[in-house]
Formats: structure tokens, sequence, C-alpha cells
């Protein structure tokens, strides 16, 4: 399957050799070239593929892609961890160089958000959390348009065990709402936009004054500048993009207050 | 900027442009246009008349552009003007994403221009904003549809609990292909297989005595009438004989069979009619019905046992001793439990139970030994016979008198002398309240007055005596 690359290649075999020792160098190439890791641990040729995917005019059957992915040997967890992210990433990078227009980005972003649901299938519905796993708020705040972010979070989460609530676009009324009612252990904020963090510290304030346990606030995406910084200005308790820390926080407090 | 290698534009055929024309000329040409200086301030700025949406955007003009984008746009503007500046202006189009007053955005595709000024650029720009329009609704519907993954991430949830814990062993089949396209554990173990290899497999091949067509043809014949006798087969790995009950459906525009499958042991347990009937006996009967172990622990009570202690949970009972519920404590017990062991039941028993409150119920018991050699218990019937003293004492004291040879050689060997004379002073106290207060027509503080007693300690007897609510 992970032969048949419907999007075209950039690997091609040259032909003309004459004996068999140049066709052995070129499959050794070729070979190598499939085995190329980027500084961000994903291959290359994988990459190379599903960025073509998305961008493909052709249409986008996100299960086929995922056979493909997987004909690579990549499990759904490193296709969610690693490969969508790296996607994402990939296609900014492009848009920055103007090499696609940003109405590629907004579809490309929208086939992954496909993608991961696909890949995340697996992995979520084999089972339910378990009675006393931390429960995870995921806050999109109003006026984001990016959630592609949240929705990994989610799928790492509940890879974690955590019994993950998604919240996008909602009001701050109904954020509070879900924090009264749910009590969650975590509310994490996802956020692209410096823009947005002002909006995020107002709900951060609100969420303080009222949530009685209050849990444990983050914030992540792809924020740039001085992370310290937005931690003081939202109120936050931790500033990453990393679900672990997240969890391994939320876990410690709980612990040290000794709450069930 | 020639059309088919014609000559036309540098031939001299076109007249030089006057400069106010060509203002109009560029603006008409694109949605918006901007002059910028080497410095990136914003020299001018163009709209096509024909388009008021922009607004006045002459505040624009002798400030700098960045001033007037995103985040991520000044960036991308700042590397394509310096590759302008430098002799290199960009080929592709440039889309930036305008800001105004914090909350104003929209997105321009601009293309660079050599303008006559020296180093100053001239861009013009396509407005992106219907195209963004409608992006924005495609967002929001994807938006509606993440939110009706999670509500299904929930119901698969509940459906996954269900098949997670209930006893039966079920088996969802597509009638089209008779694959199997779900199971539960229990349905594995009686298959003899992993619930993942269930998965995708042919139900017939796991049965050696059915061929696929024929399977499936029984299942759909069985779920014709309501009262078809299951499908019998042979499990090819574990052998058993297994009963299945098929259930037929529609779902996503095709057929699919849930099969409840039953195996001997099932078959073997299944309780018969009068086990049934005992069953739905021991829910509904107003007579209490107490399980015990051989040391009096309780095992299992029904409804009517928790209302007569007042207990609100099976938990606040199950696992208690008996004797806890027992007037007189293990001196009952032990009556009941030798009598059971010694001939294998007892007849009636009069005694009393304790509910939470102190109260005393008048119950008689019936004790049977179960013979089990894994699990021997002991099977108590109680009835609550207060209403049936009421009874005895509206028909008058000489009416059906208790025969008191036969109660004091009940009472002697059950109890100490202490005990019994203090159960006796509780029936005697108990007696003179209830009659106090019919005498004074529940007026409490006059039966309190009659009977010697302070109002809270009437109100303490009332409630030990469980008379609390006769005078509500």
């Amino acid at each position: 399957m992970a032969q048949d690359d419907t999007f075209g290649t950039n690997a091609t075999f040259r032909e003309g050799g004459t004996g068999i020792e140049p066709l052995a160098s070129q499959v050794i190439s070729v070979l190598c070239e499939r085995q190329t890791v980027t500084a961000a641990g994903v291959r290359q040729i994988a990459l190379d593929y599903l960025g073509r995917a998305l961008l493909s005019k052709s249409g986008f059957d996100p299960s086929c892609v995922l056979d493909e992915l997987r004909g690579f040997r990549l499990t759904s967890d490193a296709i969610v961890d690693l490969y969508i992210p790296q996607a994402a990433i990939q296609l900014g990078d492009q848009w920055m160089c103007s090499d696609v227009s940003f109405s590629d980005v907004t579809i490309g972003a929208l086939r992954l958000q496909s993608l991961l649901t696909e890949a995340s299938n697996g992995l979520v519905w084999a089972g339910q959390a378990p009675s006393d796993a931390l429960e995870a708020l995921i806050v999109v705040p109003e006026g984001e348009q990016h959630f592609l972010g949240a929705s990994v979070l989610a799928a790492q989460l509940r890879r974690m065990e955590c019994d993950v609530s998604l919240a996008i676009s909602e009001t701050a009324d109904q954020i509070m709402t879900r924090v009264s009612l749910d009590k969650p252990d975590m509310l994490l904020m996802s956020c692209a936009r410096i823009d947005a963090l002002a909006l995020v510290a107002k709900t951060v304030k609100q969420i303080k004054a009222a949530a009685d346990p209050v849990p444990v606030l983050a914030i992540g995406g792809p924020l740039r500048g001085n992370l310290e910084e937005i931690r003081k200005q939202t109120g936050v308790d931790l500033v990453t993009s990393v679900a672990t820390e997240v969890v391994g926080f939320c876990a410690k407090r709980k612990r040290a207050l000794g709450l069930q | 900027m020639k059309t088919g290698g014609s000559n036309f534009w540098s031939s001299g055929a076109v007249p030089l442009i006057e400069p106010q024309f060509l203002s109009s000329i560029i603006a008409a040409a694109s949605d918006i246009a901007l002059v910028v200086s080497a410095e990136g301030t914003i020299l001018s700025v163009l709209i096509n008349a024909q388009d008021d949406s922009f607004g006045n955007l002459n505040h624009w003009e002798g400030r700098a552009v960045v001033d007037f984008l995103t985040e991520e746009s000044i960036e991308k503007f700042q590397a394509a003007h310096g590759a302008y500046l430098s002799g290199t202006p960009p080929k592709k189009s440039l889309e930036l994403n305008h800001l105004d007053n914090a909350t104003w955005q929209y997105p321009v595709r601009y293309t660079f221009h050599r303008f006559g000024q020296e180093n100053a650029v001239l861009l013009l720009g396509r407005d992106l904003r219907p195209i963004a329009e409608t992006q924005q609704q495609l967002v929001q519907a994807q938006i509606a549809l993440e939110q009706g993954y999670e509500a299904r991430r929930e119901f698969d949830t509940r459906y996954r609990v269900v098949m997670g814990n209930v006893d039966d062993a079920v088996v969802f089949l597509s009638v089209q292909t008779g694959r199997i396209e779900d199971a539960n554990d229990h349905a594995a173990a009686l298959l003899g297989l992993k619930t993942e290899a269930l998965m995708g497999a042919t139900f017939a091949s796991l049965f050696s005595d059915r061929s696929g067509a024929e399977l499936t043809e029984s299942l759909m014949n069985a779920t014709l009438s309501e009262d078809a006798d299951p499908i019998l087969v042979r499990a090819s790995r574990t052998r058993q004989t297994i009963e299945i009950h098929p259930t037929v459906f529609r779902t996503a525009g095709q057929r699919v069979l849930m099969c409840r499958l039953r195996g001997e042991d099932f078959v073997s347990v299944q309780p018969d009619t009068s086990a049934r009937h005992a069953v739905a006996l021991f829910r509904s009967t107003t007579d209490s019905i107490v399980f015990l172990d051989t040391r009096g622990t309780v095992l299992s009570v029904n409804d009517a046992f928790l209302d007569l202690v007042g207990a609100a949970h099976l938990s606040d009972v199950v696992g208690a001793s008996l004797a806890d519920f027992m007037s007189r404590g293990q001196i009952d017990m032990g009556v009941l439990l030798d009598n059971a062991a010694k001939t294998g039941q007892m007849r009636v028993y009069a005694t009393r139970l304790v509910n939470d409150l102190g109260a005393r119920v008048p119950v008689e018991v019936s004790a049977a030994r179960l013979e089990d050699p894994e699990h021997p218990a002991i099977a108590l019937i109680l009835r609550d016979v207060s209403r049936l003293e009421a009874v005895r004492k509206a028909d008058g004291p000489s009416a059906n008198l208790p025969d008191p040879g036969r109660n004091v050689m009940d009472l002697v060997g059950s109890a100490s002398l202490k005990e019994i004379v203090a159960e006796t002073t509780d029936v005697v106290e108990k007696m003179c309240i209830e009659t106090a207060v019919n005498l004074t027509r529940n007026n409490r503080v006059a039966a309190a007055e009659m009977l010697g007693l302070s109002r809270q300690s009437l109100y303490v007897k009332l409630r030990k005596f469980g008379l609390l609510s006769k005078d509500n």
C-alpha cells in the first residue's frame, strides 16, 4: 500500500544502468531517503507524502491516507503525536513562504482534523476512562479558528486514560457552567494568537474566583515569546504544549492536597 | 507586459497617463493598492471607488505598513519587502492579513510592482474576504462536526460499558457478509477466541455444523416470529452446544443481526417456572425474607425486610449479623440457628425486630435450612404481627386470651431473667404511654402529666416505641 503513492513522489528511479550495481545503489539511495528522520523525529518521506495529500486537488480520503501512513510502519500514536502536528507546522511554513494560499491552509487543517479523527478512533473507542481518571476540560477560546491542536491534545490525554471534554468557541458563561458542574481536575486552553491572551486572562480570573476547587490551569499552542511573561499575564499555572507536563503537574498537586 | 509578443505598450501608441488618472486606474484594477516606501511607510492607499467595504483608510498614510498587519503577516511582509529592496521582487503573490483597531481583520493577496519613485513599491491587492467568509462557514461546519463526534464518543462509551458488563454473550453480525462486526468478551469466551480475533471473522466458520448461507438463513427465519425457538449450533473450538437468539435491525442502509449466545452451562442453570416464581415472590411479597449464612450473617434480604428495619440500602444490612436487628440479639439468633441446624426448619417463633430508631416491631419468624454443600444457608421468613396484636387488643382482653403458660415457656430459656424483666418493663411502658396518649386524645402535655413524665421524656419514649407517627 505504501508503495502506491497516489499523490506522486519525488523519488524516481533513473533507468539506464547496464548492470545490477547501478540498480542496487539506486535502491539503497531510495531506502536511505525513506529512512531520513527530521529534527522533529519524523520520517521525511512519510511527512512529504502527507503534505502532498493535504494539498491534493483530487480529494482526500482520511482512511486511505491513514492506511498509506501505516504502510510506512507508523503507529496511530506516532501519527497523532508527531505527523499531524508536524504536517500542520509545515502548512504554516508553506504559507509564510507564499507556497500555498490561506485557503489551502484552512482546507489542509480540516483534512488533518479528519485524519486525526480517523486515527484516534482506534485509540479512543477502545474503552472508557477509569472511574478515578483525571478529568480534563480543553477550551478553544471564542474567536480562535484553529482547533487541531486542541483535538491532538484531547487524543493524547485520552490515551493517558484521562476523561476529556472539548469546548470549542464556547462563551465564558458556558465554560463556567462546565467548570462548576463537571469540576475538572485540569483546564487546558489552546491559543494560537497573542491577541487572544487578554480573553484567556479574563476567563482564568473568572474561574479562580468562582471554581471550588480551582482546576490546574494551563495554556498551550504555538505561542512565541517569553513564556513566563505569558504565564504571569494570563494567571495560569503552566504554559506548555506538552500534555504529559500538565498531567504530571495535576497528579502531583492532587497527591499533595490529598484529593481523591 | 506584452500580450502575444505584441509591442503595443512600448510602441508609443499609448499616451503617457496623467497622474490623477493613473491612481484611479490602479484603484479600479485592484481592490486595494498601497504605495510603500523603502522604509516600509505607506505613502498612499488607493481603494476601488466601486467598493466602500474597506471604509476610510486615509489614516494609514504616513504610518508603517506593519502597524496594520497581524503578527504572522509582519514577518512575512518584511521578508518579501527585504527581497524586493535587494533587487529580487517576489514572484509569488503575497497573502497578508490586515489588522485595524485590533478587532477588524481581512486577508489581501498582494503582488509587488516597481514604482517610479526610488525603491518604493506598488502593492496591488485582491480582497480575499469573500473566500475567507466561505472558509469561516467551513470551519463552523467542522466545529459542529467535532461537537457531533464528542456526543458520539459519549454514546460509544456507554455502548462499550453495556457490552462489557452485561451477562449475555452478544455478537453483531452483518447479514450481507455474514461477518462479525462486534462482539463482547462473554461471546469470545463462549466461542473460544480472543475478542479481537472475532472481529471480521465469518460467523459460520466458528461452528462445525453450519454453512454460511444456511446459518444466516436460519437466523433470519428465527427473527420472523417472536416466540421462535433459538438456533442450536456447535462451537468448533469449545465443542459446546450454543443457543443463538437473533434480533435483526437496520442501520446505515444494511441489515445487522444482534445474536445473544447461550452456552450449555446457561441452559442447565436456566431457572424453571417455580424458581422464577420464587424469585418474583422474594421481590414482591410483603413478608420479609432473609438469607443467612450458618453464623447468622445476612447474605441477602428483600425490600420488605429493608422496610421493616428502616434501612435505606442493602449495604446497611448485608454483611451484618441479623442479631443486630433482633430485640434479644444473639439469644434469638441462637434459637433460630440451632433449631434450623438440628431439625432443618423451625415453625413460628415470636420475637421483635429493632429498627434504627429503637422501635420494636413484633414479628413471627419461620426458618429453614437450605441444603447446599458448598454454600449452606438459612432462610427466614419474618411477618410483621403488630397489626394482628392491635386487632387482638381491639377484641378486648377477654377474647383470644393468650395462653400464659405457653408464653412463659417461650420466654424462659430464650433470655435471661434480667432481660425478660427489662423487656416486660418496655412492654408495660409502651402500653401505658399508648393508653395515656389515647385517653388524652393525643394531647402530649396532658399525657406527660398523667404519666408523671416531662414532655421531653414522653417524646423520647414515643420515639423509642415507634409511636411518633401515631400522634402526627
